[in-house]
């Protein structure tokens, strides 16, 4: 149990360094991705 | 050892009496009729008569060998002392070897402890404490503690009745005890040892059932709470430390700075902003939407384009104030600016397609205007802007594993200490 913690904590590092250095934020705006062609998109 | 055993006839009931001690054993307790012999005597006179019919049988036989940390020990002696009114039994057995001198096994509620008898004199560490080399020990224990019961051989003049004061001091497995009268002070120190070692060692079939938790017993969840919380110290110390890093790394850079007017005498309120540059391959794009909001709210759909692929992402932000004064107090519900992020967005060319809606002011004015009704507000937005969220949301997944053995081996603790008059939960129990 004690070493599935240490790898855990591992797991939490490693997502806290690949997140922070994309910039993803799981509590961000919901950023809905919309596909290129969608009508908003050509509202210039 | 066994050559050096004699043996002795009980002058009141004529029992046979093994001597495995001679020229150490000061008195001798008859198995039989429970007499007190004078083992100095070389006519082995009475020194006191039992009065009582022996009913105590100890768990180990007197005579009994086994081997604690390498050493065959043979058990002389056997005595039960009890607190006043003869609550808190415990019972000790005096093990002997003839090159290692005397040690004790002494069993509370099922609970064994072998036991030295030492000759430095721990140091006092605050009033309830003693530092023995580098262990402190904490006060469990403090009282009188009466002979009851004897069988077998001691080294000194055992009387029944004969009364102390025991102080017993923890540091799990060990504990520090101190007995002392008005003639001398004796230190000793325990460690804790299974029953069920104690049980193989002495070869026994039974051994007494344990209740409770033992004084000395070591906290089952110690070694696995250790290990969770320096597990957990490093790591909090790893992400605090790479926070630091990202934070002087972070570009943190204004982006766009526009101001808009919400009309609600407009059939639509949509603004595109001027196209902005997003550097860096993928990072966040922190959102702050700025009002100047009076009991209403201001509600934001944001669509940022990449002018390069077309590729958009939406978002919604949404921004509300109120406050008011009521029963005699003043009171605000919301705030005038709000922040968020766009997660992970590329980089390149971009502009935000801004639509607004906005509520009118509660409760209404007197004669007010809906149609000339405005909410200007103002949108930043930063590229690269190192949040709280990340280094939050990772040391509360990081949390539980630790809180979880911390409730148990602090349950373990306060089922301990309940035994004790001096516990250190106590206090925070009664504050609850």
């Amino acid at each position: 149990m004690k070493y599935l913690y240490l790898i855990w904590s591992l797991v939490v590092c490693l997502y806290f360094v690949v997140a922070n250095s994309n910039g993803l934020i799981l509590s961000g705006i919901s950023a809905e991705k919309e596909t290129p062609g969608s009508p908003r998109v050509h509202h210039k | 050892m066994a050559g050096l055993v004699q043996t002795i006839r009980c002058k009141k009931c004529g029992f046979s009496i093994s001597l495995r001690a001679p020229g150490q054993t000061v008195t001798l307790a008859c198995e039989s009729c429970g007499a007190l012999i004078d083992a100095t005597d070389p006519e082995f006179s009475i020194l006191s008569e039992f009065e009582k019919k022996i009913t105590i049988k100890p768990a180990i036989p007197l005579g009994s060998r086994g081997e604690i940390q390498k050493i065959i020990w043979e058990v002389i002696g056997f005595m039960q002392r009890s607190a006043p009114e003869n609550a808190y039994p415990w019972r000790e057995y005096l093990l002997f070897n003839p090159m290692q001198g005397f040690r004790w096994l002494v069993e509370y509620n099922g609970h064994w402890s072998f036991v030295t008898t030492i000759r430095e004199k721990p140091e006092k560490a605050g009033s309830q404490f003693y530092r023995l080399e580098t262990t402190k020990y904490r006060l469990f224990n403090k009282g009188l503690g009466i002979v009851r019961f004897v069988i077998g051989e001691f080294y000194w003049r055992v009387k029944i009745g004969e009364a102390v004061v025991v102080e017993d001091y923890v540091a799990p497995p060990f504990v520090l005890s101190l007995e002392r009268n008005d003639q001398e002070k004796i230190w000793s120190r325990g460690e804790y040892i299974e029953a069920r070692q104690v049980q193989k060692i002495f070869g026994l079939s039974t051994i007494p059932s344990q209740s409770g938790i033992g004084a000395n017993q070591p906290n089952k969840y110690k070694e696995r709470w250790d290990f969770v919380k320096k597990t957990f110290l490093y790591f909090l110390g790893f992400l605090l430390v790479m926070q630091a890093i990202f934070w002087l790394s972070s570009l943190d850079k204004k982006v766009l700075d526009e101001s808009y007017t919400y009309l609600a005498s407009n059939s639509k309120n949509t603004w595109i902003t001027p196209s902005f540059v997003l550097e860096k391959k993928k990072a966040n794009l922190a959102v702050t939407l700025d009002t100047k909001l009076d009991n209403s709210w201001l509600s934001t759909e944001l669509l940022l384009v990449n002018e390069d692929t077309q590729e958009s992402f939406l978002g919604y932000m949404e921004v509300s104030y109120y406050h008011g004064y009521e029963d005699g107090e003043s009171w605000s519900e919301g705030k005038r600016k709000e922040s968020d992020f766009f997660s992970s967005i590329p980089g390149g060319n971009y502009h935000l397609v801004i639509v607004a809606e906005a509520g009118f002011p509660e409760p209404l004015p007197i004669l007010f205007d809906k149609s000339s009704y405005s909410a200007p507000f103002r949108i930043i937005l930063h590229r690269d802007r190192l949040g709280f969220f990340n280094l939050f949301f990772s040391i509360a997944l990081l949390l539980p594993v630790p809180v979880f053995y911390r409730f148990f081996y602090t349950a373990f603790e306060k089922k301990r200490w309940f035994e004790s008059d001096y516990s250190p939960y106590e206090s925070e129990d009664d504050d609850s």
